[in-house]
Order: C-alpha cells, then structure tokens, then sequence
C-alpha cells in the first residue's frame, strides 16, 4: 500500500485535506485509505479502517508567485527546479462494519495521519455487494483492477439510467441485460431506436451467449431500417388489430387531441357501428355515413368530417394487422424480448408501449405474473413526460407511472433510460430510487438530477459534466456506496451506436472524386474556359 | 559631513571595478536558509522549530528541523539570541550533514553575512542549560570551514541589508575614527545608475572585542571570561574550540550592484576559499585584496541577480520555501508534537511570537 500525504489542517466526520507531493500524489477520484482510526464503540473504542476518495487535487508553488517579473522568474527557473506543493481534499465514504455494511464514522481523522492508496481487496469488499452473484459492469474509473458488481437486489427499486445523448447509457443498459439474463430474468425493451436489436450477435461477429434466449419483435413490412431481419438474426413481426383499439386509443394514435371531444365523440359514434373485423378504412366509411346522414346534426356531422381526416393518416400506416405480440411469450423467464419502435409514428409507438405496459400490468395484479419482469424504457421521457414539458401527455404516461409507483409490488421493475431527466414525469423519476448516472453538462437536466436524487452528494454532483463517455455514477441501491464506474466488457452488438462520421465522410469524397474522374475531359483552350 | 562624503567618494572610485562579463564560474550552486517560530505555551514551556533547507540546482533539496523546548523565556532579547544562534547554528550543520553531495568547485550560498556570525559567537548565551551555544556554532563554522577547503568549495555569505561600516571605515584616510556613513549609503550616494563591485577588504580584527583580543592563546581564561557559565563538565570542550578562535580564516568581503538601481549586495567569503591563508587574528584593520580573487564569485552573483525582489534567484528560493508558514506551525507540528510529547499542545496567546 503506498503512501499518499498527510492530513493536515481541520478534519471532520465527513472529510479532510491533506498534503502530497508530486511523486506519490492520488489522482483526483483516488481511493484512499486511512488505517485504524479511533472509533467510538459503546463507551470503548476500536480501531476502523476508513475509505476516502480524492475530490481535489492542487497544486502550488510558493516561490514561483504572480508576484514576480518575467524577468526574475527565468532567473530562478534558469538554476532551479521550484518544488511544487500538492495540496488534496478527500471526501470520506465510510467504513466496513462487523455485518459488512458501510457505515459513516462518527470520529474525524487525526491531523499528522498518514493516508494511503486503498488496496484492492478492500476496495472490492467496499463498493460490491455481493460479489458472486452481482451484474458485472466495469471497473471503477480510477481503480482498473477493481470490478464493480451491481447488486441484483437493486433493481426492486426501479433504476434510471440517465446521460446526455453519446455517454453511453445504451451500451450500459445492454450489458446490464447481457448479465442479468443469465440470472433468469425476463426482460421487455422498449426500443424507439433499434438499439437493441443486434444483441444476438457479438461485436466481432459470432452469437452471444444469450442469443437463443432473445426474440426480437419488429412491424414487418417497414422501409429503410438500419438493419435487416437477417442481420438481426431473425424477427418475429408484429401488428395491431384495428379493430381491438377503442376509441380512445384510436383518437390517440390518430392525433386527435383530447380537448376536441366532439371529434372524439363522432369517432366514438363511428366505432359503435362497425362490428368484427375491421380497419382503418371502414372507419372513414362509417365517419362519412354519419356526416352524409341528414338526420346528423349539422355539429357532428362536421365532426365526422374533420374525423376522416385524421383517421385517413393511419391508412399510410404499416403497422395494421392480426398479429399481436404473444403476452405469454413476453414474460417467459430467461427471456430477452426487443420490441423494435423505430420507424414508427410517435403515436403508435405510445399506443405500443402503452397496451404492452397494460398487458403485464394485468397479469401482474392479477397474480398471473410468475417471474419478476424488468421492463427497459428508452426515450422515457417521450413515454412519460413531465407537465411541464409542454408536450401532449402522451397516452402510455398513466400506466407507466402507475408502474412506478406500485409495480415492485407485483414484480414489474422498470429501467428507465432518459437524456432529459427535466422532461420527464417527476413522478416517475422520483421512484427510481437507483440512479446510474453518466455524462451530464445541460443545467436544467442537472438539476433535474439532483432533485430527484437524494445519494448525489455535492461533489458527485460537480462531476458529472467532467465524466467521459463511459464513465458512470452509481447511486442507491446497486452499490453499497456511491460508486464511480469505467462500464466496460460488454459482449454483444450495439443498434442504434452513433456513426463513424469520418468513414461517413471518407466515403462521400471518394464518391465526389470518382464523380469528377468520370466527368468527360475539359478542354484545355483557354478561350473556353474564359468564356465560362 | 560633505567633507567625509566627498573625500569618500573619491576612494571609492580607486576601488571600484566594473562587472566581469556575464558567464558563470561555478557549475553547481546550492543555497542554505533557515526560519523559525516561536510559541510559549500554557504549560510555561517556550517551543521553538527551527527548520533549515539546503537547495541546489537541478531540484537537489535537503530539509532539517529542530525542536527545542525551553522553561519560559521572559527577557525578549535573551529569546532572540537563542533563536538566531539555533538557526545559525542549523544552517552549518545542514551543509556539514550534506557536504558529500556537494561536488568540487561548487558555490555555497548562505543567506546572511559570515563575519558576524564569528564576532557573535564569542559570548556566552543569557539562556540557563544554553550558555554554551556559541561555541557549538564556532566549533561548527570550524569545521565547515575545513570541509570547504579540504573539498575546494566556495562558501559564499550574501546579505541583502548590511549596515557595516567596514568599507567607508577603510576608505577614511588615516583611518583612525569610524566612518559616520554606512556602506550602503555611500555606494547609494555614489553609484546609483551604475553597476560594479568594491574592491575585496580583509575582515580580521576589525569588529572583534579588544577583550577577546588580549585573551588569544589563553583558552582556559578566555572561557572563564567569555563563557563563564558554561558548566564544568563542558569546559574542555569550550577551551578545545576558543583555541581556534585566533586561527579562524579572515573573511574577504566586498559590495556588489549587480544591475544598475539595484540594491548593493554584501558579499563574505572566508579567505582559506579564495586561496589566501589568512586568519582572523593576523589581519589587522584595513586591508584591501586584489579583485581577481573574487572574480568568479562576482560572475556568479552577478548572473543569478533576478530583480527588485530576486536579487539572488536561488537564496530566494531558500528563503521562500523555508519559510514556516504560521499555519504550518499551529496546524501540522502542532498535532505531531502534541502526540509525540504526550501532551496536547495549546498556546499561551499572549505571548505568540513569529520570527522567520
Ligand atoms: N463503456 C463504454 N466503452 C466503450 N465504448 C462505449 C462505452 N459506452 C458507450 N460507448 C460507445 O459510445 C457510443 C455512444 O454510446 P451509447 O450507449 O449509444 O450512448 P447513449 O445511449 O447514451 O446515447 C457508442 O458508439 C458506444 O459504442
Ligand atoms: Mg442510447
């Protein structure tokens, strides 16, 4: 274990600075460990070993001050080699009980102690719960050798995964799937943007090992997807039955919005008339036989008319069909299920989310749930936003609050996966009571972050902008304390990972270049060329 | 008095040299400072610290420290002496402790003027359980002195505020009265604008206590009447050291402006360094040197003049980094010393003092 600096200066319970020097100084983020610290117990004592992690680091020289010229400055930088002083603060974290819980110490550390880099295995004792059987993601960021295992038990309490677009939640949540399989879960994805589709395959080709537990739904059917059932390794298609939607649902997919009651109520009318079934098309016939009626007053008629326009939109739409998502195929334990949303109307998406939501639901608080379901919703704030998002709310908002607030109960854990934490239904958020957070530098979604999270501390807070792409903050129930994360290890393809921009680009001018080589040979008469 | 100033003004102009060109003579320089802090406790203990740092070029860095804890000092001028002959007293010993990474034809710098570390030493200290101090630091100095010359480095005492008047004293013609003017305010009144050196003068007698004098080659008299309270069981040390009093090397010492307007540098170097086998007890006031002899030192200086405020770049260093800040002193030796002592240490506010 080496050594780090010194405690200097006032201490208390929650902290200390100390003085380094620049050949043993701990980066900022370090671990560091001060031994056998006085500790009170009952009205004796014992001796504790206590964990801090680095906050500060600075450094300053005394000799080399803003008070010196130019000149004088050379003079002694010319003969002399000025020492630096490195200066640190340490935020304290706790440490290990008899039952092998963290706990805050009530004493502060002593000024003149020596502080040293955390080894290894305390480290590991300190930050994983339960070793064997924790979701590995990562290694802590300044400590390589030390793998992070989340706690299974964590995820009770509803996880967000929140980061700005690129910090790489997506890839987080993947491998968070990739080793929570394994343990039997049943998973549902709620994919707006395929991000999920590719898991069957690892990066470097080959299947994973999850890819016989894994079955990805898609809307056949759809143009210009980033990538093809085959390449995905196989999809089930999925469609929805017009004639299952109320009105309601119809008027929500359709964008009919809900102060237009009247148009909503013809739309209602319409549905009443059509029997067995039916699609979009035989609702426009029915809205114009009641707006051609003349026994329909004048009122609704023009309602029905204004109907048709909106219900003529869905005619474009892909998605009608028989072929429901198999509710009894979803929640099979050990089961990875991909519900591709991309290349659909938001609508529809909603109205997607919203009906596979209620299914589970249903089952769940009728005690036909048998195996505990995580559900993975990314774009959450899109299904769930906040009022004060300025936004419609959409219709799948109800029933993924209800499930916030009461599906731990029946066995539903949601991962909600968001970029805007400030437009996202704070109800929802709130009950995420464990937090992973990555890369943040939007102020409005930092402070989203901090109200809603009680485990963020101030400095954990202050980091989040200064996170790099990978690089989490764990808090609640996963980890036994706050833990900074490097995610890493994870095995299976990406879906919707950003472009190479500069391959992208490569290519664009290789195709502009082999455009003009084809161009026929200009003439080199400068008499023509002027003329140009 | 413009009578004096002027016949001064005119000698001087016989003994001062232009700087010599700019390149510098010796390849490794280190410098030496030291600085303390004074705290009198509530358990009627003085606390000093005393800490001393020995820097070089190319990063070389030695630090010492030195705790003394003493029954209350009342007398403000007896606390002072302790303290600077202590500190006196560590910066020779940090050298002497690191003389063997000193290579040959190196340059020593130590802040402060070296004469008058040797025309202090010569009495006891008012201090019960210290009197004998001085003699630790003559018996030091010694020592250092021999080392130097043994391993041909150049010691150099440099201070930037001296108020001798050894140089307008040696200028007077006939040179029987001490001069009314400092050093400093002639080449103040004389050679502001200009840069330049004095000629070397020889310091042997010339601030020694006729007393002292008259009891050369008597060390058993000399310690009955310089360090009489200096206990018995010390005496043979005392009168080991106070024989080498005569025999101690006269020091060269001369002023250097090493930048036009800047403020006139004073310079000691004991002669044994500068090849002149010289004592203290054969040079009688005032004899001047060739300048030559100085010549690599004045290089030397003269190029690691930095400004106003760096008039030698690596005793500023020194000085900066050794430098006890006071929260350096009621926070970390504090807590140290009061875990090593066994007691808790609080300060008796009325009395804090701060000395660097
Ligand atoms: N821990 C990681 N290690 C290596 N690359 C990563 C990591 N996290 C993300 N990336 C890469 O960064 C890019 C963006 O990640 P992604 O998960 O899509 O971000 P987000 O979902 O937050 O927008 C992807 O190309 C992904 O491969
Ligand atoms: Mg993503």
């Amino acid at each position: 274990m080496s050594k780090a600096g010194y405690i200097v200066g006032e201490t208390d319970t929650g902290g200390f600075a100390f003085v380094s020097d620049l050949d043993c100084y701990p980066p900022k983020h370090e671990y560091l460990i001060i031994e056998g610290v006085k500790e009170r117990e009952g009205i004796g004592f014992k001796h504790v070993d206590v964990l801090a992690q680095v906050n500060r680091i600075s450094n300053r020289s005394d000799v080399l001050g803003d008070a010196l010229s130019m000149e004088e400055l050379e003079s002694i930088i010319n003969r002399y080699t000025a020492t630096t002083k490195v200066f640190g603060t340490a935020k304290v974290l706790g440490y290990i009980d008899r039952r092998g819980e963290v706990v805050m110490p009530r004493s502060a550390a002593i000024p003149g102690t020596e502080v040293k880099i955390a080894p290894t295995e305390m480290l590991e004792r300190f930050f994983t719960k339960n070793i064997r059987r924790g979701v590995s993601v990562g290694h802590l960021i300044t400590r390589e050798e030390v793998n992070v295992a989340l706690d299974p038990n964590g995820f009770r309490r509803h996880v967000a995964v929140i980061a700005q677009t690129g910090a790489g939640k997506s890839y987080l949540v993947g491998l968070m799937l990739e080793n929570l399989l394994p343990l039997g879960a049943t998973v549902i994805v709620l994919d707006p943007n395929s991000d999920y589709v590719m898991m069957r395959r690892k990066r470097d080709g080959g299947a994973t090992a999850i890819a016989d537990d894994m079955v990805v739904y898609r809307p056949p059917g759809l143009k210009g997807r980033r990538y093809s059932d085959q390449e995905v390794g196989g999809a089930e298609p999925y469609t929805i039955d017009f004639s299952k939607l109320n009105a309601g649902q119809v008027c929500d997919v359709a964008g009919i919005s809900g102060r237009w009651a009247v148009i909503r109520e013809a739309v209602g009318d319409a549905l009443g008339q059509l029997q067995g079934i039916y699609g979009p098309q035989q609702l426009i016939d029915a809205l114009e036989r009641i707006a051609l009626n003349p026994a329909t007053d004048t009122r609704k008629a023009k309602a029905a008319m204004s109907a048709t326009t909106y219900i003529r939109r869905l005619l474009n739409y892909k998605i009608w069909g028989s072929r429901d998502i198999p509710l009894d195929e979803l929640v099979k334990p050990k089961r990875l299920s991909v519900i591709d949303l991309a290349g659909l109307q938001r609508n529809v998406s909603e109205y997607i989310v919203q009906k596979t939501l209620d299914d589970v639901w249903s089952l769940a608080v009728t005690g036909s749930l048998e195996y505990p379901v995580f559900i993975v919703l990314e774009e959450a704030h899109n299904f769930a936003p906040g009022s004060g998002a300025g936004q419609r709310s959409g219709s799948s908002l109800g029933i993924i609050e209800r499930i916030a607030a009461e599906g731990r109960k029946f066995g539903i854990f949601l991962l909600v996966v968001t970029q805007r934490p400030n437009k996202i239904s704070s109800n929802v958020l709130s009950q995420c009571n464990s937090q992973i957070i990555m890369r943040l530098t939007n102020p409005e979604d930092m402070s989203a972050v901090r109200r809603s999270s009680e485990g963020l501390s101030e400095d954990l807070f202050n980091d989040l902008p200064g996170l790099n792409k990978g690089e989490a903050i764990v808090v609640g129930e996963l980890t036994k304390v706050p833990t900074m994360i490097k995610i890493s290890g994870r095995t299976s393809g990406e879906g919707g990972s950003d472009i190479d921009l500069e391959e992208a680009l490569r290519d664009a001018l290789k195709a502009s270049e082999l455009a003009k080589k084809m161009k026929p040979e200009e003439d080199d008469d400068k008499e023509y060329k002027t003329r140009w | 008095m413009k009578e004096e100033i002027d016949l001064l003004g005119a000698e001087l102009e016989r003994r001062w040299y232009p700087l010599p060109g700019p390149k510098a003579v010796y390849e490794k320089e280190f410098s030496v400072d030291s600085s303390s802090a004074y705290r009198s406790l509530s358990n009627g203990l003085d606390f000093l610290i005393v800490r001393a740092l020995m820097l070089g070029t190319g990063g070389y860095r030695r630090p010492m420290l030195r705790f003394e804890a003493v029954k209350g000092i009342s007398e403000y001028s007896v606390a002072s002496d302790f303290e600077r002959a202590l500190r006196e007293l560590i910066e020779v010993r940090i050298v002497l402790e690191n003389i063997g990474d000193v290579p040959e034809g190196s340059m020593v710098l130590i802040d402060g003027n070296l004469y008058g570390r040797y025309t202090h030493a010569l009495r006891e200290l008012g201090l019960e359980g210290w009197h004998h101090l001085p003699l630790e630091l003559l018996d030091a100095m010694w020592m250092l002195y021999e080392e130097c010359v043994e391993r041909g480095i150049t010691l150099v005492g440099v201070s930037k505020f001296s108020k001798t008047r050894a140089l307008t004293s040696a200028l007077l013609p006939g040179k029987a009265q001490r001069a009314r003017f400092l050093d400093v305010e002639l080449l103040y009144r004389r050679k502001t604008g200009e840069t330049g050196y004095t000629e070397p003068l020889l310091l042997g007698e010339y601030g020694v206590d006729p007393r002292v004098k008259s009891l050369y080659g008597s060390p058993g008299k000399m310690r009955a009447s310089l360090f009489g309270r200096v206990p018995e069981r010390l005496h043979g040390f005392a009168e080991e050291v106070l024989e080498r009093v005569p025999s101690f090397p006269a020091i060269a010492m001369f002023h250097v402006i090493p930048r036009e307007n800047a403020q006139p540098m004073r310079v000691d170097i004991p002669a044994s360094l500068i090849g002149l086998d010289r004592k203290i007890s054969d040079v009688t006031p005032f004899q001047f040197i060739e300048a030559r002899h100085v010549d690599g030192v004045v290089r030397q200086i003269a190029e690691a003049f930095g400004g106003r405020d760096v008039y030698n770049a690596l005793l500023y260093v020194v000085d900066k980094e050794v430098r006890l800040s006071a929260r350096a002193v009621d926070t970390v030796y504090k807590s140290v010393l009061g875990r090593e002592l066994g007691v808790p240490i609080e300060y008796d506010r009325s009395t804090r003092r701060f000395t660097y």
